[in-house]
């Protein structure tokens, strides 16, 4: 896929006007698409596929044009499967995308389109784009009810993974007025049209889903971690590569978000626990459900014999009977593990057996783990969790947009298409806000971080600095219960936070509430529009 | 609950009621009523009754193992097998207190460790009788190996107890099988399994065996002593991708 970069939003009226195509579901595949971030096909859908439109031609997405009646036998199709599904059609805004399309006739007969912004003909009913598509292009979810509507939002409520406050949900009964004229499915069947376009599980995308959410929310805890989420996005500063490739493990991430081979030069750690990462996406793939421990297992134990370096085969073997050890019964205390298996392979691989996903990893910390180890656990708990499995608290809107973009990109990239599409803005973490290159908090961040750190009640790191007139420096100075009684003149009295205490805050979990992370974001966004254009940075994304 | 008691209800002019049940979860088959006992007594034609057929508590491989002891009641129809959870682990059976094994107090000492690794969870060890339950307790209660995050608190709980114990949070709870339907558990650890009444009557046993391993949400394991006792061991799966032996 291509990807225009670093345009910002024309105002709306110099907008492109909205191209509206139409999908046709149920509301129980639209939650889970709207759960895995993506417009996909049943092969996406593991087990939880209820048969609809996207299975007329599994790999792609039949769109149906804005203001021609949907054939009766799609909406029907939609709901078929079970008595409780309610017909669903999410309206989709192509402007910003465009890529070869199949297009449909009334008639049934089918085109290659070399572009889905072509010009259409009359008799075009519906278009078939490659999946997946993000859910980022929706601009609207649709039902023919109010009581339809209602049993989605309710049925939204209650799963943790999908947050509809960033999504318009509506009902529109005129889109549910079919066309019983039209046959459907086409009665000219042009399979070769569709040919070498098999339906693939988007596991790819969603482990690199998840792990870019853990690597964002792990920013926060460290300089290591801010490297490393700039350099997944595609914004790395100067140091931050430098940084990244003091673990030989990390400096092989980039390779695998690219989707390509780790390095000829990686050593055996960086083989073992990449080789482990790759496990995980593919028995996701697979029919037949694994655990994702036993699959890490199985994976570690066939590398035992071949190991180039025999000395770590001892090791290798202890961690392997550790991690089997301490899922029941057996092994010691957090800190005793630890204790006895240091390094960046080895720690992140007993967490992932010792915590059981990823909010409960973010909530996890121990003296004993590097910034290293605890990234990596965070990858490998955002693979194996995977965008899907991610609730709300860990998906914000800016976020989920933006890895929604990344997922589909990273699977059209694998499947060899050319669709272009516009890059949402890139997420920034908190720590990169208030930790600008120029070094230390400027009078305006201070003060945000004040409010911040007064409003999330972090009194430990604030301060009060009071400057003395010149000359005036007190040799001692008196305390009187909760006053300190300075001889002299004073010129300024200011509130300040101490920046590494701070920066420690900010990557604590639970994290700050939203209503005041938000607060915190709009206050500081025109400082950093300012020191962007300073800084000659659009905001990009790639 | 057994059929007078819905008679009762109906003498008592009750009118709109439900009941949630499965006919497959018994502790005590004397004192339960069938599905068609209590279609009979209140009167539901069998259009009527609503089957669930979805596990939400447990993992897939506890429900794999609940499975194998499923009484085969077609009244109560077998739940469908939940999706694979990321970390769900298969469930262990572990022998101790014999020559090559490790001991009672080495038992109790890996489950406080093993509740000092996630403190947040709920462990609940399930008992045969009350010897076995005031077994487990006085041991965990004395044991002191090195933690990370000093003991959880253990409790206990038998019928008739007036104070019920705070299921909310963290910690170690033992209690009698007979106690437990109702319940569920972060890990539930089967204690003594060896010990597990009426040994004559394997429907019953098997029955018990399903409620004890659907108290499990995350972990399950199964501890048995060196008395092996070969009716309850026949009842336990020899796959080892349902039950791992430790």
């Amino acid at each position: 896929m291509i990807t225009k970069i670093g345009t910002p939003k024309k105002p709306r009226s110099r907008r492109k006007p909205a191209r509206i195509w139409h999908l046709v579901t149920n509301h129980q595949n639209m939650l889970y698409m709207l759960a895995a971030g993506m417009v996909m096909g049943p092969a996406g859908f593991r087990n939880k596929y209820y048969s609809d439109s996207l299975s007329l031609c599994p790999g792609w997405i039949p769109l149906f044009r804005n203001k021609v009646k949907i054939p009766a036998d799609i909406l029907k199709r939609a709901t078929s499967e079970r008595k409780h599904l309610l017909p669903c059609i999410a309206s989709l805004d192509l402007r910003d995308f465009s890529g070869p399309v199949r297009m449909l006739s009334r008639d049934g007969r089918m085109r290659h389109v070399a572009s889905s912004a072509a010009r259409k003909r009359k008799d075009d009913i519906a278009m078939f784009v490659r999946a997946p598509l993000p859910t980022t292009l929706l601009l609207s979810v649709n039902f023919c009810t109010p009581e339809d509507r209602q049993t989605f939002e309710s049925a939204a409520n209650d799963v943790s993974n999908v947050d509809l406050t960033s999504h318009r949900v509506e009902i529109a009964e005129s889109l549910f007025s079919a066309d019983t004229e039209v046959m459907w499915p086409a009665t000219q069947p042009q399979t070769q049209l569709f040919e070498n376009s098999n339906d693939n599980s988007p596991a790819f995308g969603q482990a690199l889903g998840g792990v870019l959410a853990m690597l964002h929310h792990t920013a926060n805890r460290s300089d290591l971690g801010l490297a490393a989420f700039r350099l997944a996005t595609g914004t790395a500063r100067g140091e931050d590569s430098d940084l990244v490739q003091s673990d030989p493990i990390l400096a092989e991430l980039p390779n695998w978000m690219e989707g390509s081979e780790i390095s000829g030069q990686a050593d055996t750690r960086a083989e073992l626990y990449w080789g482990v990462i790759q496990s995980l996406v593919v028995a996701q793939t697979q029919e037949r459900p694994q655990s994702p421990i036993d699959v890490a297992l199985a994976y570690l134990e066939k590398q035992l014999d071949l190991l180039r370096e025999m000395e770590f085969r001892p090791r290798l073997e202890r961690l392997i009977a550790d991690m089997r050890g301490f899922i029941g019964l057996g092994g010691g205390t957090i800190t005793e593990l630890l204790e006895r298996h240091k390094g960046s392979l080895s720690r992140p691989l007993l967490l992932f057996c010792l915590r059981e996903n990823c909010t409960e990893l973010l909530e996890f910390s121990h003296p004993l783990l590097s910034d290293a180890e605890y990234i990596l656990a965070g990858i490998l708990f955002g693979v194996r969790d995977s965008w899907l499995q991610l609730p709300k608290e860990l998906r914000d809107p800016i976020m989920s947009a933006y890895v929604a973009f990344r997922m589909v990109d990273a699977e059209h990239r694998k499947q060899g298409e050319n669709l272009v599409m516009s890059a949402p803005p890139r997420p920034k973490p908190l720590r990169e806000i208030f930790t600008s290159p120029s070094g230390g908090l400027n009078s305006v961040k201070n003060d945000v971080a004040v409010e911040l750190a007064s409003r999330c009640n972090w009194n430990d790191c604030i301060q009060t600095r009071i400057t003395l007139e010149e000359g005036n420096l007190p040799e001692s100075f008196e305390r009187k219960g909760l006053q300190v009684v300075l001889p002299g003149r004073v010129t300024t009295v200011k509130e300040e936070v101490d920046e590494a205490k701070f920066l420690h805050r900010l990557g604590q979990w639970p994290p700050i509430a939203p209503l005041i992370e938000s607060e915190v974001r709009k206050k500081l966004g025109s400082l950093q529009e300012i020191e962007e254009k300073e800084n000659g940075n659009g905001s990009s994304c790639g | 609950m057994p059929p007078a008691f819905y008679r009762t209800l109906t003498h008592l002019g009750f009118e709109n009621f439900y009941v949630t049940a499965d006919q497959n979860q018994q502790i005590h088959p004397d004192n339960c009523s069938s599905r068609q006992d209590i279609e009979n007594t209140l009167v539901i034609e069998p259009d009527d009754t609503l089957e669930l057929k979805t596990n939400y508590r447990n993992t897939r491989p506890i429900a794999l193992l609940a499975q194998h002891f499923y009484p085969a009641d077609p009244a109560s129809p077998k739940p469908d097998l939940p999706d694979l959870q990321p970390a769900a682990a298969t469930p262990e059976l572990w022998t101790y207190g014999t020559a090559n094994t490790a001991t009672l107090a080495a038992i109790a000492d890996n489950i406080l460790r093993l509740s000092d690794r996630n403190p947040r969870k709920l462990i609940g060890i399930i008992t045969p009788d009350n010897k076995v339950r005031t077994k487990f307790n006085d041991t965990l209660r004395s044991a002191n190996p090195k933690l990370d995050n000093g003991k959880p608190p253990i409790h206990t709980f038998v019928s008739g107890q007036r104070e019920l114990p705070d299921f909310g949070q963290g910690g170690i709870m033992t209690i009698n099988a007979q106690s437990c339907k109702g319940l569920e558990f972060d890990t539930v650890i089967l204690a003594d399994i060896d010990q597990h009444q009426p040994k004559h009557d394997p429907y019953a046993l098997k029955a018990r065996f399903y409620v004890m391993v659907a108290r499990a949400r995350e972990q399950l394991m199964l501890l048995r002593t060196g008395n092996i006792c070969p009716v309850v061991d026949g009842l336990l799966p020899t796959d080892p991708s349902i039950l791992v032996r430790k």
